[in-house]
């Protein structure tokens, strides 16, 4: 099963990265904890997808994956990551490590923790430049104060010898987006890069990020649990519940025809300008299941305000419905559905849907 | 920096002086009268009163204290009744014998404990990091002196090896000396080397989950250059900490060691004077001990704070 691969997919760039049925595992072999279960999706050349879902849905487990970082007590128990064609499973730690920072490279959730304390900027930036690139210290210097420019510090040179606690937290922040980018990645993996900052710098950091992605022709992987960052940065989205894409497609026909009642929960979450600032937001009551206590059925049946016997049963399977192309949607009831009738949405029961 | 060494130094000050008021109230608490001892049972009075007068014994305790403090500053620590020599003399030929056995001790066991540690600490739940927690554990339970008796069997009279006792023999060149100190050494050193191993172990296993290790794999960057340049150096504080209070308590480790070796140090002059009531040499061995233990508190507390930036200011 690959998910987002239809006959559309001859409109889309060929993949760079693709995930097949990742499954993600801790726990011993006996009774193991999947915190990531049959994730598919593929990025295309310069690409951008977003995945998106709320704290815990394991989007930071699949990327970690992706890029063989998972700590040593999880694994990958199925499925597999394929970069340029390649099966990253079959290769060796010496070309894994050669494809990271080249191939791909990450920017993390939180900078400060992200850099390390006790090196100073412009080290911890050249590090691979010098050690594996065999760039001179000189040209390196160069290379590092090239790349603070471009991701928009002032005086870079002067920065060079800070150490990450005496910059601002957004300053930090392009910091680690520039040693990400160092490397000249295909893929650029930035999970949830803007949950630590503030409002008005998140939009900044948003805005570096995709006119970096368009300037250097890399493909992106964007983790945010905001379907509002996805909006403006994504061609792409994959919405993540429990470990499973439950929903899939263009990020057009996501936000024009969101089709699983989480997905539209998420929409519902986001405060819109437009509207009058005393109408509540509606968060989603509940939490995510643990994963060691994942409930039978669809794992979203607990929070859902349109549950049927079936759900509680029954794992649905992302399929395409009667969805554009290339928009996978899991989901036994599917209330929105082209031909569903309005009693499916649970209008007459509640009316604050759909 | 300077200030704050000042300032530190000024601190240590009262410290000593508690530590010359405990020894003295030692001497006033033993019971027993001290010309006895001096002068054995069978003297007669007059000879008692000379001496009591020559100790200062007829003093009131407050003077008995201030006559006390006034030899020390002249560097009298009395006389030892064991050895029948000045206490400094007995102290100062014995104090170089100890600090070198300390030393090698802590040196050994920083170098074995942080290489253990990291060892241990690379495949956290592997094979040999389980066998280093039992060994740990198994150090750390074990009291020196059991330890110093059970390498004794096997390594001395056993496979006679080694050296059990003393610090040289025969013409007494280098390898003999390290041949003796090898024994001692390992036994002094082994819960030092314990507790630094499991520091050293934790802390990395800290650092090696951060998210600045992951970000440095991310980029590519491979596991040795990882561990020593990434993990090690932001390990180290937690590590250099541990290895300054061990340092303190290889002080009082000696007293067992020595003994256990013969080990001609402060500790085995401290066990004699013990078990023959030399009241001035247990006096003269606690004030040194106690006061090399302030200077080391204090050497650690100046570097712990050019290392760390932050202290200076507090
Ligand atoms: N080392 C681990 N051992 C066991 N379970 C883990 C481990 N790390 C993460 N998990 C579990 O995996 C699940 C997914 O975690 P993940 O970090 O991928 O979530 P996320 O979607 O990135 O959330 P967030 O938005 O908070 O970053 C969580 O339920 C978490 O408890
Ligand atoms: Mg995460």
């Amino acid at each position: 099963m690959n998910a987002i691969s239809t006959p559309m997919d001859a409109l889309r760039p060929a993949p760079v990265l693709e995930v097949s049925d990742l499954r993600v595992s801790y726990g011993s072999a006996s009774r193991p904890i999947h915190v990531v279960n049959d994730v598919s999706f593929a990025v295309g050349r310069g690409e951008a997808l977003g995945i998106v879902g709320e704290s815990g849905c394991g989007k930071s487990q699949t990327m970690l994956a992706v890029l063989g970082l998972l700590p040593s007590s999880g694994r990958i128990s199925a499925g597999k990551v394929t970069f340029e064609g390649q099966d990253l499973a079959r290769l060796s730690a010496r070309q894994l490590r050669g494809l990271r920072g080249k191939g791909m490279a990450l920017i993390s959730q939180d900078a400060l923790s992200a850099l390390n304390p006790s090196m100073t900027i412009g080290t911890q930036m050249a590090e691979p430049m010098i050690h594996y690139d065999g760039m001179s210290r000189a040209a390196a210097r160069e290379r590092c104060i090239e790349l603070l420019d471009l991701v928009g510090i002032p005086g870079a040179a002067a920065r060079l010898g800070a150490y990450p606690h005496e910059l601002s937290g957004g300053m930090r922040q392009r910091v680690l987006i520039a040693t990400a980018i160092s490397g000249n990645p295909k893929v650029l993996i930035a999970d949830e890069p803007t949950t630590a900052l503030d409002v008005t710098i998140q939009a900044q950091i948003l805005r570096l990020i995709d006119r970096l992605r368009r300037d250097l022709g890399m493909a992106l992987v964007i983790i945010t649990h905001d379907l509002g960052v996805v909006a403006g940065v994504a061609d792409q989205v994959a919405v993540m519940y429990a470990g499973r894409v439950v929903e899939a497609g263009s990020t057009d026909a996501i936000f024009s025809e969101p089709r699983h009642p989480y997905t539209r929960a998420l929409l519902e979450a986001i405060p819109k300008l437009d509207e009058p600032a005393d109408k509540r937001l509606t968060p989603i009551a509940g939490l995510p299941p643990d994963p060691r206590r994942a409930p039978a059925g669809c794992a979203f049946h607990p929070r859902c305000r349109l549950v049927q016997p079936l759900c509680r049963e029954q794992l649905p399977a992302l399929e395409a419905k009667d969805a554009g192309a290339g928009h996978l949607i899991r989901c036994s009831v599917d209330p929105w559905a082209r031909t569903a009738t309005p009693e499916a949405r649970g209008v007459s029961a509640s009316g604050a849907l759909s | 920096m300077l200030s704050f060494i000042a300032r530190r130094a000024l601190q240590t000050i009262p410290v000593i002086f508690g530590v010359t008021l405990a020894t003295f109230l030692l001497s006033q608490i033993i019971p027993g009268d001290p010309t006895d001892i001096l002068l054995g049972p069978g003297a007669s009075e007059e000879a008692r009163a000379q001496l009591r007068q020559a100790l200062g014994l007829d003093r009131s305790a407050v003077g008995q204290y201030l006559l006390y403090l006034q030899n020390l500053v002249q560097g009298d620590f009395g006389q030892s009744l064991t050895f029948s020599k000045p206490v400094s003399e007995v102290l100062a030929s014995r104090m170089m014998n100890t600090a070198l056995l300390a030393f090698a001790a802590i040196v050994l066991a920083s170098v074995l404990g942080v290489a253990a540690g990291t060892f241990a600490a690379l495949k956290p739940g592997s094979l040999r990091d389980r066998a280093l927690t039992v060994v740990v554990l198994f150090l750390n339970s074990m009291p020196s002196f059991w330890l110093g008796l059970l390498l004794i069997l096997a390594f001395g009279l056993q496979l006679r090896l080694l050296p059990v006792s003393g610090m040289t023999s025969g013409d007494g060149g280098l390898v003999n000396l390290l041949a003796h100190m090898l024994l001692p050494t390992l036994t002094l050193a082994a819960w030092s080397l314990a507790a630094i191993a499991r520091m050293t172990r934790s802390s990395l296993l800290d650092v090696i989950g951060s998210d600045y290790v992951r970000t440095a794999r991310s980029r590519g960057i491979g596991e040795w250059r990882i561990v020593f340049f990434h993990a090690l150096p932001n390990a180290m504080p937690a590590v250099i900490t541990v290895i300054g209070m061990q340092m303190g308590f290889l002080l009082s480790g000696a007293v067992m060691t020595e003994t256990v070796f013969s080990w001609p140090g402060i500790g085995l002059a401290m066990y004699q004077a013990i078990s023959t009531r030399d009241i001035p040499l247990i006096q003269g061995g606690i004030l040194l001990l106690a006061v090399a233990f302030v200077l080391i508190n204090f050497t650690i507390d100046i570097l712990y704070a050019y290392f760390n930036p932050k202290i200076k200011l507090a």
